[in-house]
């Protein structure tokens, strides 16, 4: 078969970095090509050259037999590219169909258009509410209006920039069945992911990239999962399962543990009088990792808002050990060691315009420990962020340079240090493993059972279920703003954690 | 903050506004190496000159530092004009209502007077911004007139001098009066107060927890809460200090140089002072300088016009030259949040037009 799209020798320098080092491929319509590596690997500069955010410095890109030079976004859609990217690009404000729509010529945006997207969501399987602004939207949702822009725009190349890592673990399903649609109608769809089971689900071939370089293309099929990783890794296969046997732990003994977290009867309604939270009642124990799964958008999230006081609970106690913080400021509970990991690091775990080292203290830059007198000491805080910087490992380990210039996982890895390193009572860490790669996933999960061993409670908030399954003590499943459940993972099914998550606020379990 | 490459950057732009400007004063069939030069050798190396530099820098200095503090925490003030009149018109009311107390006392209280002043007529559009989510730009700019025309009101009435032919109002005691710097000329000490309070602001942003908060709300203003940072009295905090500093502008003006508070005694030093905080990439140890190259263009231009024959408005153009592309090159290393940025840079546009408008006019 003719390839479609035919890539060669790019090659694509940020200063000293190569991020893409001689790239080729050959793919063809109505192929699923997974791209895998780790942070920081190359895979989304890629991207970002296919979709003409970035112009190669050499090499070029064949389209159908032709050479094309794709100089923006823009012209990547006329060639029939488009990318969903990690960070969505919606307009908060508008609904789906003006997102969709916008910037399309008027006499394009009538009554037709909306029937076509209707249409493409009864073809995708895809349900969104079209009353509602993007900005009231949980994450899965947003992704979906991002998909059907592209949609809508007749792509036949499609980028999935790790698409299922917003995504409620019952989302995914249909998502990959969503996506196997596409290739079936002959798109050609590029998968960007870590996550190999998904791959091995989804794609027909991966494409495994290293510092930058293209380590193989192979047939999902007939490539062992550890052949991937160990490509990816740049490790033998044989090192890796080593690995995974260390994470099986001894269980904690809870009842005899300190209280180190009791949230009772804890109700957060919205202005509108909505329901956020509801009765959430449950205490952690010291040395205790409880895990909360949900599907998106079930109070997780404001449940660890509310936790860290950066949301005040409508009614209802909070208690950090025996004392009680209902009522105090975030600053309060920053100082009684309370560490918390944000959701979305970049609006709000780091100040991106920032040093790596003022991120270290930004969060509380009158602490003594970054303070000399009344002033703060620039010298104290560059010395605990290259300490910092050296035990996790930040790269580039240059503490001076801006949060903007690392990668993901390094961005993330700035949050935990931080988070972990105030944590001495409770740590709140939501979806921590987001868009990280293997390796680094690892190292956060191990971070966080050390802060467990160490005797400080921790609250894991994520909705990739297999994580929290893996790591926690117990799991508290929430549904419709209530705990529904909270179950032992280690004699719990998928089956019924799926089932407490889209338990009714009517049925008593 | 890489604040290295982003000064490379603000210095490309001003090379660029005043290329621009050179082609400009081409096609106005002037040679403008030798328009630039006298303009710099009049505003810079001449004795006369440099004291014009600098009785025009003191006043854009305080209104630059105005502008930086409340953009520091995301908030646009353009209402450094209008409070630099109700600062005017606060000290000028202290000092003809307590003409004798003796200068020690009374020039700091004048000043004080003069910051409360441009404060309170910055706390207006602060409240809104903060408790109501109304746009400051709209509304520090409106107010600027309402100031303006409140002073006008004070000088033709209540404050006029017996037998003035002219809206202005009575001395202000002798002691009262700022110091002279260069002797027989008008420069005087307000230019140290502006290099003071610009070092004092430097240090505060970046060596006190209250300074480095303040600039987190304009960077990231959820992580600013995340960090424990009320946004809302870091708003209201920033814009006070902004009108503080305006004020003082104004009390500069009547205490040291006019003696007098005149109606229209500020010639858009407000606005001036926009140019001065975008040229100084918002860093106030940067903003002395940007305050005495924007005060010498603005001394020089006239010299210029005389010398070279080129019309002095070519400055204004190059003025606003300096703000677009120097917002131009702010956008890229800062990379706040992209929409803070377009606005920013949108505003600034904006507020020039207003500004020439205002001139016209």
């Amino acid at each position: 078969m003719e390839p479609y799209l035919k890539v060669t020798s790019i090659e694509k320098t940020f200063g000293a970095v190569r991020a893409l080092d001689n790239v080729n491929l050959l793919a063809s319509r109505g192929e699923c090509i997974a791209i895998l590596g780790e942070n920081g690997a190359g895979k989304t500069t890629l991207a970002s050259v296919l979709i003409g955010l970035y112009q190669p410095d050499s090499g070029q890109i064949e389209l159908d037999g032709s050479k094309i030079s794709v100089t923006s976004p823009a012209a990547a859609i006329e060639h029939g590219i488009g990318m969903i990217h990690q960070h969505f690009s919606l307009f908060g404000a508008m609904t789906a169909e003006e997102n969709i729509l916008i910037g399309l010529p008027g006499e394009k945006r009538g009554a037709a258009a909306r029937a076509r997207i209707r249409q493409l969501c009864d073809d995708f399987d895809f349900t969104v509410d079209f009353n509602v602004p993007v900005a009231s939207m949980a994450v899965g949702m947003k992704q979906r209006v991002e998909i059907l822009k592209a949609l809508f725009r007749d792509v036949s190349i499609l980028i999935l920039d790790e698409p299922t890592s917003v995504l409620a673990p019952t989302e995914v399903a249909p998502f990959l069945q969503g996506v196997r649609k596409l290739v079936a109608n002959g798109c050609l769809v590029f998968f960007i992911s870590h996550k190999l089971d998904e791959i091995r689900e989804i794609a027909d071939r991966v494409m495994i990239m290293r510092h930058g370089r293209v380590e193989g293309i192979l047939p999902v099929a007939t490539t062992p999962m550890t052949q991937m990783s160990a490509l990816m890794m740049g490790q033998d296969a044989s090192g890796q399962p080593a690995e995974k046997t260390e994470i099986k732990e001894t269980r904690l003994d809870t009842v005899l543990a300190p209280k180190a977290l009791v949230v009772s009867d804890v109700s957060l309604t919205a202005p509108s009088g909505a329901e956020i939270l509801k009765d959430v009642d449950f205490t952690l124990h010291a040395g205790e990792i409880l895990g909360i799964v949900g599907i998106d958008g079930n109070g997780q999230t404001e449940l660890s808002e509310v936790i860290t006081g950066l949301k005040r609970q409508t009614s209802g106690r909070i208690l950090l050990g025996d004392k009680e913080i209902s009522n105090s400021t975030i600053t309060e509970r920053i100082s009684d060691g309370v560490g918390f990991v944000p959701e979305d690091r970049h609006a709000e775990g780091l100040v991106l315009s920032l040093s790596v080292e003022e991120n270290f203290a930004f969060r509380s830059v009158g602490e003594d420990k970054f303070m000399s007198g009344r002033l703060i000491s620039r010298r104290a805080i560059s010395k605990i962020a290259e300490e910092a910087v050296k035990v996790y490992d930040i790269r580039p380990s240059n503490p001076k340079l801006n949060a903007s210039a690392l990668s993901g996982g390094n961005q993330q890895k700035i949050v935990l240090a931080r988070e972990v390193a105030r944590a001495r009572n409770l740590l709140v860490v939501v979806q921590p493993t987001k868009g990280l790669d293997v390796g680094a996933t690892q190292f956060v999960q191990d971070q966080i059972r050390a802060v467990a061993q160490s005797g400080v409670g921790v609250l894991y908030i994520s909705t990739e279920l297999e994580h929290v399954l893996e790591i926690s003590h117990r799991v508290a499943v929430m549904a419709f703003g209530r705990i529904s459940g909270i179950v032992d993972p280690q004699n719990t099914t998928l089956q019924d954690i799926g089932l407490l998550m889209t338990a009714s606020p009517e049925e008593k379990l | 903050m890489n604040s290295l490459t982003m000064q490379r950057r603000v210095a490309i732009a001003l090379l660029l506004a005043l290329t621009v400007g050179g082609f400009l004063i081409l096609i106005d069939g002037h040679n403008p190496f030798a328009a630039y030069k006298v303009l710099f050798f009049e505003s810079f190396l001449d004795y006369w000159g440099f004291s014009n530099t600098l009785v025009k820098a003191s006043p854009m200095l305080l209104a630059g530092l105005a502008v930086i503090i409340p953009m520091r925490a995301g908030v646009f003030n353009i209402g450094g004009e209008g409070q630099i009149y109700i600062g005017g018109l606060f000290g000028a009311i202290f000092a003809l209502a307590l003409p004798d107390l003796p200068g020690v006392l009374g020039v700091p209280l004048i000043f004080l007077s003069a910051a409360i002043g441009g404060a309170f007529w910055a706390a207006i559009p602060a409240y809104l911004k903060a408790y109501r989510g109304t746009n400051e730009v709209i509304v520090t700019l409106l107010m600027n007139f309402i100031a303006i025309h409140i002073v006008s009101y004070a000088v033709a009435g209540p404050l006029l001098a017996e037998g003035a032919p002219y809206p202005y109002s009575d001395e202000v005691s002798e002691a009262y009066r700022l110091p002279i710097l260069m002797p027989r000329s008008d420069a005087h000490a307000g230019i140290v107060i502006g290099l003071a309070m610009a070092i004092i602001l430097y240090f505060w942003l970046r060596f006190m927890p209250s300074g480095f908060q303040l600039d987190l709300v304009g960077r990231n203003a959820r992580a600013a809460a995340y960090a424990g940072v009320d946004e809302k009295k870091t708003i209201i905090r920033a814009m006070l200090i902004g009108g503080s500093l305006a004020g003082m502008a104004g009390a500069i003006e009547v205490i040291g140089l006019k003696y007098r508070l005149f109606h229209l005694f500020s010639d858009g030093y407000g606005y001036d002072g926009i140019v001065v905080a975008f040229l100084a990439a918002l860093n106030p140890i940067v903003a002395p300088l940007t305050a005495l190259f924007l005060a010498g263009l603005s001394a020089g231009a006239g010299t210029m016009q005389r010398a070279v024959g080129v019309d002095s408005s070519v400055i204004e153009v190059v003025e606003g030259l300096v703000v677009v592309f120097v917002a131009a090159a702010l956008v890229a290393p800062r990379n706040v949040s992209k929409s803070f940025l377009k606005t920013l840079l949108s505003q600034g546009l904006n507020s020039r037009s207003e500004h020439s408008e205002k001139k016209e006019a």
